[in-house]
C-alpha cells in the first residue's frame, strides 16, 4: 500500500506526461462533440442518431486511452526509470496498478464529457440515464485502461514504435468495444438482454486486469 | 537473458533434435493416409446434404480448420505459459510456430465459410457473434505475427509470450458465442449438440477430416518451430563468429 501511495505521488509529481494526456482526452471529446453536431443535423430518426453517438464514443475513446497509456509510459521507459523503480524494490503489477488507474480515470472522465455533450445536443431525456449506462461506461473504461497499459510498454519497445501501436492494439481491443457499445446501446434502449452484454464486459474486464497484474513483470523485463 | 532465466533453461532438458528425427518423420508418415483417407470420404463415401448438395461437402474442410484453430491457440497458450516459465528455446519457437499456423487455419476457416455462406444462405459475411469473434480472432493473430516481425530481438520472446496469452483469451470467447448469444441473431447453428448429424456416414467423414486437419497442423507446427530453432541457432553462431 506505502509503495502504491509512493508510486501515485511521483506520477501526479511527474506532471508533463498528465498533463499531455489531459489535454489529449481533452482533443478527443472535442472531436466528438464535432461529429455529434453533423449527425444532430443529419436526416436520421432520433433512435439512429443515439446509436451513431454511441458507436462514436466507443470508437474515439479507446484510441484515446491507447495514446494516453503511451504518453504515461514513453518518458519512463526512454529514461529507463521505469527499470529503476523496479531496482529500487517496486514491484511490476504495483506500476501497472498505478498506471492503469490513471489511464481509467482519464477514460472515465471522458466517457462522462462525451455522454453529457451527447444529451445535451440530441436532447435526450434524462430518464435515459440509466444505471446500467453508467455502469457499462465505466467498466469498459477500466477495461480499455487495463489493456492499453499492457501493451503500450510492448510497441514501445519495439523498432517502429508509435507508428504501429493502433495496428497492434486494436485487435485486442475489439471484444471490449463491441461489447460496450452494445452495452450502453442496449441501456438505452431498453432491450430485453441488455444484462448480457455488461455481464461480458465485467468478464473480459475481470480477465485482463488479472493478465495485466501477473504478466506486467514479463513486459517490463530487461 | 539474465543469469537466473538462463538457469531455468538449463534445467529443462529438450533436445531440438528429438523434432527431425523422430517428430517429424512420424507426423509425415501418418499425415498421408490420414489425409488421403479424409479425402475418399469426403468426396467418394458421404452422400450429397439432401438440401445444399455438394456444396455442403466444404463443411468438412471448414469445421476441421477451425477446431485446428481452436487446438493450435491452446498449443500458443501453454507454449507462452511454459516460455514465461522456463525461458526455453523450444516454446519461443513453438510460441511463433503457433501464432502463424493458427493465422493459416483461420484463414482457411474464414475463407471456406465464406463460400458455403455464399451457396448457402446467399451471403458471403454476416455481423453475427460467432463470424465477428472469429475475424477479431483473425486480426488478433494477425497482429501477433506483425509484433513478432518488428519487435525488439532482445525483448521478443518474452513479449511475445506475454501477447500470445492475451491473443489466446479470445478462443473461449469465440467457442461460447454460439450459447451466450440469442439465437435470433445467430447464423451458425449447433448442428452436433442439437442431433443435426443424423446419419452417421457424416458423422463419420467429419471425424476423420477433424482428425486429418489436426495432424496435418501439427506436422506445420513442428516444420514450422524446426525452422525457427535452426534461424536462432544460426544467428547465435553468426554472433559468436
Amino acid at each position: 500500500m506505502k509503495e502504491l501511495k509512493l508510486l501515485f505521488k511521483r506520477e501526479l509529481a511527474g506532471g508533463r506526461s498528465l498533463i499531455d494526456s489531459g489535454l489529449m482526452f481533452g482533443f478527443f471529446a472535442s472531436l466528438i462533440v464535432v461529429i455529434y453536431s453533423a449527425i444532430s443535423q443529419g436526416e436520421l430518426e432520433p433512435t439512429e442518431k443515439i446509436f451513431a453517438c454511441i458507436n462514436l464514443i466507443w470508437l474515439i475513446l479507446p484510441l484515446a486511452a491507447t495514446v494516453c497509456s503511451f504518453k504515461l509510459f514513453e518518458d519512463d521507459l526512454a529514461s529507463g526509470a521505469l527499470y529503476g523503480l523496479l531496482e529500487d524494490g517496486f514491484k511490476g503489477w504495483q506500476i501497472f496498478f498505478v498506471k492503469a488507474s490513471l489511464s481509467a480515470i482519464f477514460t472515465i472522465i471522458a466517457f462522462f464529457i462525451s455522454l453529457l455533450g451527447l444529451f445535451l445536443l440530441l436532447n435526450l431525456e434524462s430518464t435515459l440515464l440509466t444505471p446500467l449506462l453508467f455502469y457499462s461506461c465505466i467498466v469498459g473504461a477500466i477495461g480499455i485502461a487495463v489493456l492499453t497499459s499492457l501493451v503500450a510498454p510492448l510497441v514501445l519497445t519495439s523498432s517502429p514504435r508509435g507508428a504501429f501501436l493502433p495496428m497492434i492494439e486494436l485487435p485486442f481491443l475489439l471484444p471490449l468495444i463491441i461489447a460496450g457499445a452494445e452495452a450502453s446501446k442496449s441501456s438505452l434502449s431498453n432491450l430485453t438482454n441488455n444484462l448480457l452484454m455488461i455481464q461480458i464486459l465485467i468478464i473480459i474486464t475481470i480477465v485482463y486486469f488479472l493478465l495485466g497484474i501477473i504478466l506486467f513483470k514479463y513486459v517490463v523485463n530487461e | 537473458m539474465n543469469k537466473k532465466e538462463n538457469s531455468r533453461a538449463a534445467a529443462f532438458k529438450f533436445k531440438p533434435e528429438l523434432i527431425s528425427t523422430y517428430l517429424l518423420p512420424a507426423l509425415l508418415f501418418l499425415s498421408f493416409p490420414f489425409i488421403i483417407y479424409a479425402h475418399y470420404l469426403i468426396f467418394l463415401k458421404v452422400p450429397n446434404e439432401k438440401i445444399m448438395g455438394a456444396v455442403q461437402r466444404i463443411f468438412y474442410f471448414h469445421v476441421g480448420a477451425a477446431t485446428s484453430t481452436y487446438l493450435i491457440g491452446g498449443i500458443l497458450l501453454i507454449a507462452s505459459i511454459s516460455y514465461l516459465l522456463t525461458s526455453h528455446k523450444i516454446f519461443n519457437a513453438l510460441n511463433i510456430a503457433a501464432a502463424e499456423v493458427a493465422l493459416l487455419l483461420a484463414s482457411i476457416t474464414l475463407i471456406s465459410g465464406s463460400i458455403w455462406g455464399h451457396s448457402a444462405w446467399n451471403t458471403w459475411f454476416r455481423w453475427e457473434p460467432r463470424l465477428v469473434s472469429f475475424l477479431i480472432l483473425w486480426f488478433i493473430l494477425l497482429s501477433l505475427c506483425f509484433f513478432r516481425r518488428w519487435a525488439n530481438p532482445d525483448k521478443a520472446a518474452l513479449q511475445s509470450a506475454v501477447l500470445g496469452i492475451v491473443a489466446a483469451m479470445m478462443i473461449p470467447i469465440v467457442i461460447y458465442s454460439i450459447k451466450l448469444f440469442p439465437n435470433l441473431i445467430q447464423l451458425h447453428p449447433i448442428v452436433v449438440e442439437k442431433g443435426g448429424l443424423r446419419d452417421q456416414r457424416f458423422i463419420y467423414a467429419l471425424s476423420w477430416s477433424i482428425l486429418a486437419f489436426a495432424i496435418l497442423s501439427s506436422l506445420l507446427l513442428s516444420f514450422r518451430a524446426l525452422i525457427e530453432i535452426l534461424e536462432q541457432d544460426y544467428k547465435i553462431r553468426d554472433k559468436n563468429g
